[in-house]
């Protein structure tokens, strides 16, 4: 297996779990900045985004110094070893943090498009809240929710910053396309740099393109 | 009925506009315009492009051999890959002090060294360090890496900064490579390894004697004898049709000469006989 | 036995507060009044889709609020098919996809079963199940939507305003629809409307609502007919609702009788003897006559004797009309007619004056209250007969 295919694999592979892992949290936060009001929703609102606006070393930092040794999840505090950092575990870590906030964001506007006459609608034919979020809104929010997993998975794809901070660059275990690409440039070996920028070019666009259909109005 | 108010002709929205951006394309002129007369012309700038490891020599010689040169050093240390692919793209450099001659041989390849400028420094030993608080993890020597109490072994990247290189090319000739490789965690450059020991993100790690000995929180389990590791070599060249030759040559010329060779023995390197 | 529904509510509206109370066995309620006097705010509370209502409902036995004893029934645990002004059909399922879509309370509750088949049937959507919602016109969005609620299983349905927004054909056939089902599903309703001849074609007991607060209450043709509504029920579109039987039928026209003497000819498509229907009149359509007439093309002439002259609250025409109302036969029907103030004046309409009520048999609009299959089959096989009769027939 060339060192290409590798790295693409094991960038699918975090791209996967990651969007497995922000998909629902994800999911579910964006519901409820969608219908909830609650005490302390703009604070929850800012924290959620931050990733989005702080540089990724910076982020991959705080996780770095949080998951060292003597760090509040290190081993010698927890007593237990959570094995994370410079794994594969640590780049899916980062890239969901990283990706989490674009993923509520989505979803959140799926929702808020949603007319929720409609959920009090099923309400009042019998289904529970429960059974009116599968039956009612998941369906009707289902084009957003899509184009928010697409753009998770999109996102972690291209993460760097934290990943190689947390994660390190280890080819074959955490060296994902976006590391790969800067190890070849660092050896000076810009041929195999090229071919990997230009998988890179290819998945990216086939899911943005894929992720600005489904967020276009469907016709009516 | 509302009460915001609204530009009652267009032609006046236009105008407000081109105001705005007449304004803010002018503040940076009346700014220069306005700006006090220059000071007395200051010390040429030599941008030295140097090893990681060699940061703290350097910067302890900087004042010295500024002087002496008449300019001012700035420095960009990084891992010598690094180092040399952003000369051959951008050529900002005026002296380059690599930590390894392949790096250089690349630069002098692509014609950016100034003939008959370059010559070795320096030289260094590896060492294999491990968290000072920490139980020892290893026996003795290159074998002592296969302990299985190492689970992570940091070393520069092996692939491309030179401290990386030399630790695999000694691993490779003591046959414990294929073994320790996949437990290698590859750093952005040799200080980096030696952090990734600090934090004990990695039980171990190989770096230079020099880096070893900055650090407190470290102990060296092994020193890699010069007979039993690859050559270590520290080229210095000066980099042609750059601005300030002059100054850039009596730089070169101090680091070469007999007081830098004293700071350097101290910080742990060893000074190879220097051609002047 | 309990009551089929007791409200005791409070509420705080936009520009009043809504208090409103009343209990009520009826199973076919009429919420009449003004738009914004708060009604469709009331049946959302009903729905239980509102907060901030303080009181009491009980439905059929069970409390769905009682803010004093901190009762407050969700909605899925209420029981109501809502229909609410615009249908709100789930865009996501097809048309059968919306009406089963309340199948599984429907499956829970006790007592009669309704099948989505004969729902089909009686609201006239065969060959349309598959269809998606977005194809639908608006009148059969409102049966789909009315199909929905039925098939949920409810104790009440709560129709807001069914016809809003229909014109006038598409608002007949409705009607008729909603006749039908009432009396083929015989689900209690309350219906909510501000067109009084809804009112009196679709509930049995009506309750004005104006400002807020219950106005009046009473059956319905008493109280449109009667004086007592005035500015609300009385401008020139009034529609005058006669109960009648066929007696004969048959062909282009059919004979109603309103009782033993009186009959009418109206339009006879659909009818069979024995049915009863109600006759919708406009008041503008009538032509008043102080002698008998002859020679008229119109086949139906009524004797009657005016009982007051009242003023219309609105003509487009902007001179002042009249409304002069009459009583027909022994008097158990009203019938008002819209006139000029001049042609008043001119034939001396004054109380006490025996006068004839001309009606073109077209002008008649027939609803059948029961719909009509092969004689006496009245219910499908397996479904419990329909109630007493529905409000129809002479007294």
């Amino acid at each position: 297996m060339t060192p290409a295919v590798t790295a693409l694999l094991l960038s699918l592979q975090v791209s996967v779990w990651t969007t497995g892992i922000v998909l629902p949290v994800g999911t579910l936060l964006g519901w409820l900045l969608a219908r909830r009001r609650f005490a302390g929703r703009s604070l929850v609102e800012t924290l959620l985004a931050l990733p989005l606006v702080l540089p990724p070393t910076a982020i991959g930092y705080l996780m770095l110094r949080a998951l060292a040794l003597d760090g509040p999840l290190g081993r010698r505090t927890l007593g237990v070893d959570l094995d994370i950092l410079f794994t594969l575990k640590g780049a899916v870590l980062a890239a969901a943090i990283m990706s989490l906030p674009l993923v509520i964001r989505t979803a959140r506007v799926a929702f808020e498009e949603v007319d929720p006459r409609l959920e009090a609608m099923a309400r009042t034919l019998g289904l529970g809240p429960l059974r009116t979020f599968a039956g009612v809104t998941l369906p009707l929010a289902r084009r957003g929710l899509l184009a928010a997993a697409l753009l998770g998975f999109t996102r972690a794809l291209g993460e760097f910053g934290a990943t190689i901070v947390v994660a390190g660059s280890i080819p074959g275990r955490t060296q994902t396309l976006a590391l790969a690409i800067f190890a070849d440039m660092q050896a000076g070996r810009d041929r195999d740099a090229m071919i990997l920028v230009a998988i890179t070019v290819v998945v990216a666009f086939a899911a943005m393109w894929s992720v600005e259909a489904l967020l276009r109005r469907a016709p009516a | 009925m509302s009460g915001a108010r609204r530009c009652p002709v267009p032609a006046a929205r236009w105008l407000a506009a081109a105001a705005l951006v007449a304004a803010s394309a002018g503040v940076p002129v009346v700014m220069a315009a306005a700006a006090p007369p220059p000071e007395p012309v200051p010390a040429p700038e030599v941008m030295v492009y140097a090893a990681a490891s060699l940061r703290d020599a350097l910067e302890a010689l900087a004042p010295a051999c500024g002087r002496a040169a008449g300019a001012r050093l700035v420095f960009n240390l990084a891992g010598s890959n690094d180092l040399a692919r952003q000369i051959m793209a951008a050529g900002r450099a005026d002296l380059f002090l690599s930590a390894d001659e392949d790096w250089m041989n690349r630069v002098e390849a692509g014609g950016f060294v100034e003939p008959g400028s370059r010559r070795t420094l320096l030289s260094n030993r590896l060492s294999v360090i491990a968290r000072r608080d920490a139980a020892a993890p290893a026996g003795e020597g290159a074998r002592g890496l296969l302990s299985p109490a190492i689970r992570r072994l940091a070393i520069a990247n092996p692939d491309a900064v030179p401290a990386g290189r030399y630790a695999r090319a000694w691993l490779q000739a003591a046959g414990v490579w294929d073994a320790v490789a996949p437990r290698v965690l590859p750093t952005l450059d040799v200080r980096a390894a030696l952090a990734a020991v600090e934090s004990g993100a990695a039980e171990a790690g190989i770096v230079y004697r020099t880096d070893a000995a900055l650090s407190d929180k470290v102990r060296v389990l092994h020193e890699v004898p010069a007979g039993e590791g690859p050559p270590i070599g520290y080229p210095m060249a000066i980099l042609r049709d750059r601005p300030h030759a002059e100054e850039t040559r009596r730089v070169a010329a101090c680091i070469a000469g007999p007081e830098a060779a004293a700071v350097f023995t101290r910080f742990g390197f060893i000074v190879t006989a220097a051609a002047p | 036995m309990s009551r089929l529904l007791e409200i005791d509510l409070a509420l705080s509206l936009d520009r009043f507060a809504l208090e409103v109370a009343w209990t009520s066995d009826e199973p076919s309620i009429g919420l009449f009044g003004p738009s914004g006097a708060g009604k469709t705010s009331l049946v959302e509370a009903l729905a239980g889709l509102r907060t901030g209502e303080r009181g009491t409902i009980r439905v059929a036995g069970r409390t769905w609020l009682d803010t004093a004893r901190g009762i407050r029934l969700p909605p899925e645990r209420r029981g109501v098919g809502y229909v609410p002004q615009d249908a709100r059909l789930f865009p996501h399922r097809t048309v059968r996809g919306n009406l089963e879509a309340g199948a599984r309370r429907a499956a829970r509750a006790p007592g009669r079963r309704i099948v989505l088949e004969r729902v089909v049937e009686v609201l006239e959507l065969g060959g349309r199940e598959n269809d998606p919602v977005a194809s639908l016109s608006g009148g059969e969005r409102q049966r789909v939507a009315l199909g929905r609620a039925l098939l949920s299983g409810p104790d009440i349905l709560l129709l807001d305003e069914p016809l809003a927004g229909a014109d006038a054909a598409l608002r007949r056939r409705l009607i008729g629809h909603l006749m039908l089902a009432q009396e083929e599903f015989a689900v209690p309703s309350l219906v909510v409307s501000h067109d009084p001849t809804e009112v009196r074609l679709l509930a049995r007991e009506a309750i004005v609502i104006d400002r807020g607060r219950v106005a009046a209450r009473g059956r319905p043709d008493d109280l449109f007919a009667g004086p007592s509504i005035g500015a609300l029920a009385w401008d020139e579109n009034y529609e005058n609702v006669l109960h009648a039987r066929v007696v004969a039928a048959g062909g282009a026209t059919a004979d109603a009788e309103i009782e033993p003497g009186l009959r009418l000819t109206v339009p006879g498509r659909g009818l069979v003897p024995g049915q009863p229907i109600a006759v919708v009149v406009r008041a503008e359509e009538i032509i008043v006559a102080v002698e008998s007439p002859h020679g008229l093309s119109a086949q139906n002439v009524l004797p009657a004797t005016v009982l007051e002259r009242r003023p219309l609250t609105e003509t487009t025409t902007g001179d002042q009309g009249v409304a002069v109302v009459t009583v027909v036969g022994r008097g158990a029907a009203r019938v008002i007619a819209a006139l000029t103030a001049q042609a008043c004046e001119r034939l001396g309409l004054v109380p006490g004056r025996p006068v004839h009520l001309v009606m073109k048999t077209h002008s008649c609009r027939v609803y059948p209250a029961r719909a009509a299959g092969p004689a006496g089959a009245i219910a499908p096989p397996g479904l419990p007969q329909t109630a007493a009769p529905r409000q129809g027939g002479e007294s």
